[in-house]
């Protein structure tokens, strides 16, 4: 029946362009398949697998959307594929002798679908963007020039999650703007961690539908931070030579929580020596905090570390890796 | 097979996808399978969102496909991950990582008292 099926499908629709039609039928007999193999009748798997395979809306958005890419699938392609595939119902359907109002109703609903996705439009997109921007001082309200910013902007464009890095630096007078970065009456996210060797690292946080700060008026006073010597070992005590380390976040002995997002942070690699130790000096001392750390050859994997009130040797032993 | 699915949360699928690709080529519904059986029985992908994110997954070039033979001997659309992908898989699982953390931060904080 299957052979008939897409035999069907191919000579009377699909001709050449039937790729999308051919893995929809093989994953719909793979379904009817397992669930002969788990003991339902022929029947009851159909059933399943039919009650299963019911939303074709987004899967004709994709179809669609391929076509208009490639330009070698029409519209028509998309159409005889939802064709066929109403078709295979009414086949199995007249065959087994189903309720024709069903089987009209399956089909009508996939009609209608593929109506609605070819009246959807395109993704909305912000008209307007607005800015972000700020000043980062010391705690004397010293200006602090080539501060790096480290900005994720998170957005929802067509109801899908995204997430992008930017970053900048300060001038002169400690002060940072990213250009059209928040899309004006949409939804975003705004993740800013400011940057200095030498200062605590500070980061905000906020929705656009839950403002916390004036996004036009991001303004952070960093304290000196206490220089921490980082000494990077595997699980047998021997040093590190070439571990990355990235500052991940930090949470002060008063409670005040701040992030670095790992997406776009790279540049603030520092990598150990052959001693297995690198300075770090952007934690305040009794900061409970946690770095990113890659061995050389190895992958990223993330430490808890304690700073000691007055800085010094923090060592970081890092867990055999699997199968070792 | 139950109608109700497990929701995955925003944005995940794309990683896990490519994280199953991870572990060699696999067709559409092998890839759900895979999915069912290692979250044990949590995620359950509908067919109308596992096939487009394959598409779009591939015009970004993060996997390629192919047609080959299943383990049925049938023909199979087989999609593998290209080293592009392997690069995104290891941002976005970072990027997961990094919002799972920040989450359960923001779940198990407690405000001082003044």
């Amino acid at each position: 029946m299957f052979a008939t099926v897409r035999s069907w499908l191919r000579d009377t629709f699909l001709a050449r362009e039937s790729e999308v039609a051919d893995e929809m039928l093989f994953h719909f007999r793979s379904l009817v398949e397992d669930g002969v193999n788990s003991g339902q009748s022929f029947a009851q798997a159909w059933d399943n697998a039919e009650a299963r395979f019911g939303s074709l809306r987004h899967y004709v958005a994709a179809c669609q959307a391929a076509a208009r890419r490639r330009q070698l699938l029409g519209m028509a392609a998309v159409a005889c594929a939802l064709v066929g595939f109403g078709v295979l119902i009414i086949n199995r359907s007249e065959r087994r002798a189903v309720a024709q109002g069903r089987t009209n109703e399956l089909v009508l609903r996939a009609a209608h679908t593929a109506a609605l996705a070819s009246a959807s439009k395109a993704s909305p997109r912000a008209k307007k963007w607005q800015d972000a921007a700020g000043k980062i001082v010391d705690a004397q309200q010293q200006p602090l020039a080539e501060a790096k910013l480290l900005v994720i902007r998170k957005t929802w464009p067509s109801g899908r999650y995204r997430q992008e890095p930017f970053s900048t630096a300060t001038d002169e007078q400690g002060r940072f703007r990213f250009v059209k970065l928040l899309p004006d009456g949409a939804r975003y996210g705004l993740q800013l961690a400011a940057f200095k060797d030498g200062y605590a690292f500070k980061s905000v946080y906020q929705l656009s539908d839950e403002p916390i700060v004036d996004v036009d008026k991001i303004d952070l006073a960093l304290a000196k931070s206490t220089p921490v010597r980082l000494v990077i070992q595997d699980a047998g005590g021997n040093p590190l030579a070439k571990a990355a380390v990235i500052p991940s976040s930090r949470k002060s002995t008063g409670g005040d929580e701040h992030l670095i997002y790992f997406t776009g942070a790279e540049e603030l690699a520092k990598q150990t020596d052959d001693k297995g130790q690198l300075e770090l000096n952007c934690f305040a001392g009794g900061d409970q905090a946690q770095i990113y750390v890659r061995p050389a050859g190895g992958d990223w994997q993330e430490e808890r570390i304690a700073v000691p009130a007055q800085g010094g040797d923090v060592v970081v032993k890092l867990p055999a890796a699997e199968g070792k | 097979m139950s109608k109700a699915k497990s929701a995955l949360p925003q944005g995940s699928l794309d990683l896990v996808i490519l994280r199953t690709l991870a572990h060699g080529p696999r067709h559409g519904y092998a890839i759900a399978k895979h999915l069912h059986e290692v979250s044990a029985a949590f995620i359950e992908v509908e067919e109308g969102s596992l096939y487009p994110a394959l598409h779009r997954l591939e015009r970004r070039g993060w996997i390629e496909s192919s047609w080959g033979a299943s383990e049925a001997n049938r023909k199979a659309k087989y999609y593998k991950l290209t080293p592009q992908g392997k690069k995104q898989l290891q941002v976005e699982t970072k990027a997961w990582l990094d919002a799972a953390r920040a989450i359960e931060l923001v779940l198990t904080h407690r405000p001082t008292s003044a």
